[in-house]
């Protein structure tokens, strides 16, 4: 499909006509600029609409209305008004013609569809004459889906920065269904899985009306035991098919665990250093509290100890006092005989001796001191007990503080590791929880389905293999029945070689369902090295896709890293896989030759990508069409590659005007 | 009279408020009692012959009584050394003695946590921000400090 030309009328922006030529051949690329606004969507809405009479577009994120009629003939007008698109396109060395209008009308400022029209013909006789093919809107769809079949058009034509075919390729959804269905058709299978279906059903109907022609009891038996082993088999083949589909999303499920499992072994590596020195952290501080705890009970003692040296003189003074000390005589006795002035115990007279009344008082001085003897005593026996423990104690005091400096070094040491190890977390505590979890019970679990699975194919197999057997025999005698009857030779060769197409049919389906599986891998896998950053390109290691069409992207580590790569990777590996898709669809016809037009198709892409894109998609694909914002146009760098390759065959503008209109004007490179 | 008034039920030891913030930070990291902490400024003020003479004793206060026997020989001792005791019951006895020996210990004992104040903040954290550990190794610093200083 080849497309040559875009005339809008009275279509959203575009007041009044306006038209658009496309590139082909070497210069196969198609310039459409525009800022933000000024009608770029509008365009790609114009040829959806005249190709499907689509209204909506995929990347319409809300269903309000959208008029396609231009807003400001509508308004100002008062009238019902008609936009019309025209698209000219070449199809298998054709010219053909695709017209839809709409006409809508204003009523109490609400705007409503009045009539929609379609016509679809094709130019005869090198574009002179024009012939109408039909103009029933139903026809046209049947027609242009001949073309471009509506579910593989996501491929050709889309918005870069919503293109989402990965995920769809990736499982499950109905999107994953479509896209799936899209490249069955484009690759034909679907084709090929009718035309088994057609050939093995008329076998079927031609042995039963063998059956009833022949009218033999035992061909009728043996015809309802074919059919109901027919009936069993492709019941087995269904659950069968439905095990495989399981055990590819559980294997796929279980890649995922896996492949969880490794991203964040590191995490959990960590995690595990983490809590070790978490207790051991916890060990330090419990130590650290007891030294503590242990010197503080030591603090009076020790500070005894500092004082010590500074008291001694008090030792000695406390020593002398004790020695005097004698409390031999009543302290009464010795007072009486110093107010009598006569010893209370001889008789002495004391006036008469005063040596001996000298001598009373000094017993009385020496008795003085009993009084304070029990002070005296804990004087000296504080002196004596911290003389005693002082060389202990000093021992204890510098142990007990190189224990403190030593376990608090180790914490603050612990803890700054702790906080260096946290940092490199990049997990939560529940996100490392839930992945233990999963590889200790969802894991095993995942796996224990696949084995059951696998075992379950197995005997599925065995009871297909024995049906096919019971079924050959069964045909086998069927055959002998029918010798029987010469006259009904036609119809049993017919019969036979019915069910002969539908076998070999389904081996071609097998065959060249395999053979293009593993070209559409390698094709892929070509492409994305072509147009990928030199950086990214070691990113993919492999590209795998199931005999389901199912997509897995291989990183460096064996694992898929679908989930894992940017949008813009994202759209790059997109590219990649709807360029090959046409390639490999296209080998051996040449009407898998569709354009690919793209809105906004580098927004999300760095210079690198962009050049590539730009030296490398017109070699791929028969045209480009382009719908870029005035970034993803510049002088400094994408422009000057576009004019290097020269490729480049229509520039167009889209100028809006200041009463809110678009023109499209062509211009130069 | 007992001579032994530090032992006596109802004597009451009122320290000075000029240093009360260390009291509070010691009772709350330590979980040191008010006679601890006394007999921990006075050890350190006595030792470095430094007194605090401007007391406003409006601080803390403990019973004597709560003083061990070996803590209480010490400050005995230290009368004793100063001469205000001596061999005469009389000076154990004797109120004013008393009250100038009191005095004494309150001066060394402000004088040592003031020291001991000082010792804390050498880290550059304020007294009251300093914790358990820090104000226990101040502590233990000072001990053995204390021990290494060369004589002369």
């Amino acid at each position: 499909m080849q497309l040559e030309k875009l005339k809008i009328s009275n279509f959203r922006q575009f007041e009044g006509d306006n038209v658009l030529e496309f590139g082909y051949g070497q210069q196969n690329v198609t310039l459409i600029k525009g800022t933000n606004g000024a009608g770029k969507t509008g365009i790609f809405r114009a040829i959806m609409f005249a190709l499907y009479g689509d209204h909506y577009l995929e990347q319409d994120t809300t269903r309000e209305d959208i008029h396609l009629v231009n807003s400001k003939l509508l308004n100002s007008t008062g009238l019902p008004m008609t936009a019309t698109v025209t698209l000219y396109f070449r199809h298998n060395d054709v010219s053909y013609l695709i017209k839809r209008s709409l006409t809508e009308f204003k009523s109490d400022n609400k705007t409503s569809v009045a009539t929609e029209g379609a016509e679809f013909g094709k130019f005869l006789a090198d574009k002179q004459q024009y012939q109408k093919i039909t103009d029933n809107i139903d026809q046209v769809r049947v027609e242009v889906n001949n073309i471009l079949p509506q579910n593989i058009r996501k491929f050709f034509f889309f918005d870069a920065e919503k293109l989402d075919l990965l995920s769809g390729l990736q499982n499950g959804g109905s999107v994953a269904k479509s896209i799936k269905t899209g490249v069955f058709d484009l690759l034909q299978l679907s084709n090929l899985e009718t035309a088994s279906k057609v050939f093995n059903q008329a076998a079927r109907d031609q042995s039963k009306e063998l059956s009833n022609q022949l009218g033999d009891q035992q061909f009728k038996e043996l015809e309802d035991k074919i059919e109901t082993t027919n009936n069993d088999l492709s019941r087995l083949r269904e659950e069968k098919s439905q095990i495989i589909d399981e055990i590819e999303t559980a294997k796929k499920e279980e890649e995922l665990i896996k492949q969880q499992i490794a991203q964040n072994r590191d995490d959990r590596a960590q995690a595990e250093i983490l809590k070790n020195k978490e207790e051991t952290l916890s060990s330090e501080r419990y130590a650290l509290n007891e030294v503590i705890n242990e010197a503080i009970g030591r603090i009076d003692d020790t500070a005894i100890d500092v004082v010590l040296g500074s008291v001694d003189k008090a030792g000695i003074k406390v020593e002398n006092i004790q020695n005097q000390r004698s409390d031999k005589f009543a302290k009464a006795i010795l007072t009486e005989s110093l107010n009598n002035k006569v010893c209370a115990l001889c008789g002495n007279d004391l006036s008469a001796h005063p040596e001996n009344e000298e001598h009373i008082q000094v017993l009385l001085k020496k008795f003085q001191v009993s009084e304070i003897s029990g002070v005296l005593n804990i004087v000296s026996n504080s002196l004596m007990s911290a003389n005693s423990s002082s060389q202990g104690i000093q021992a204890a005091v510098t142990r007990n503080y190189q224990s403190i400096v030593n376990h608090e070094d180790k914490i603050n040491k612990l803890e700054h590791e702790i906080e260096q190890i946290g940092s490199q977390i990049t997990m939560s505590q529940n996100e490392l929880k839930n992945i233990t979890n999963k590889e200790q019970h969802t894991l095993p679990n995942v796996q224990s389905n696949i084995s059951t699975m696998t075992e379950k194919i197995g005997v599925k197999k065995d009871q297909i293999t024995k049906l096919e057997n019971k079924l050959q025999e069964l045909e086998a005698q069927q055959e002998q029945v029918q010798i029987k009857d010469n006259n009904l030779k036609v119809k049993r060769d017919a019969v036979a070689r019915l069910k002969r197409i539908g076998k070999e049919i389904d081996q071609i389906i097998d065959t060249y369902s395999t053979y293009s599986k593993e070209q559409l891998e390698k094709q892929m896998k070509v492409i994305f090295n072509q147009i990928i950053t030199a950086e990214d390109r070691s990113l993919i290691s492999d590209i795998k896709i199931s005999n389901n069409f199912e997509l897995s992207v291989i990183g460096k580590n064996g694992m898929s890293i679908l989930n894992d790569i940017s949008m813009g990777q994202s759209q790059m590996l997109s590219l990649a896989f709807i360029t090959a898709l046409a390639t490999v669809a296209s080998k051996g016809r040449n009407n898998v030759d569709f354009p690919l037009f793209m809105d906004t198709p580098f927004g999300r892409l760095d210079v690198e990508n962009r050049t590539n894109l730009i030296k490398n998609i017109p070699n791929m694909t028969s045209q480009w069409v382009l719908l870029v914002t005035d970034t993803e146009l510049t002088e400094g760098t994408e422009l000057p590659v576009f004019k290097q390759e020269n490729r480049v065959g229509k520039v167009y503008s889209l100028n809006k005007m200041d009463d809110g209109t678009t023109k499209i004007v062509p211009e130069e490179i | 009279m007992d001579t032994n008034f530090l032992s006596s039920g109802t004597s009451l030891i009122k320290t000075s408020s000029n240093v009360e913030d260390v009291y509070e930070v010691l009772s709350r990291e330590l979980k040191m009692k008010t006679h601890s902490i006394f007999m921990l400024g006075f050890c350190i003020g006595y030792h470095s012959g430094q007194k605090c003479e401007h007391l406003e004793l409006k601080g803390k206060e403990f019973r004597s009584s709560y003083l061990s026997e070996k803590q209480q020989g010490i400050l005995y001792a230290v009368g004793i050394n100063e001469g205000i005791l001596d061999e005469d019951s009389a000076s154990y006895t004797d109120p004013q003695k008393q009250q100038a020996l009191r005095k004494l210990w309150l001066e060394y004992s402000a004088s040592g946590l003031l020291q001991l104040k000082a010792k804390f903040e050498e880290n550059g954290k304020a007294l009251g921000d300093q914790k358990k550990i820090d104000l226990l190794s101040g502590i233990l610093q000072y001990f053995i400090d204390s021990k290494e200083e060369i004589p002369f």
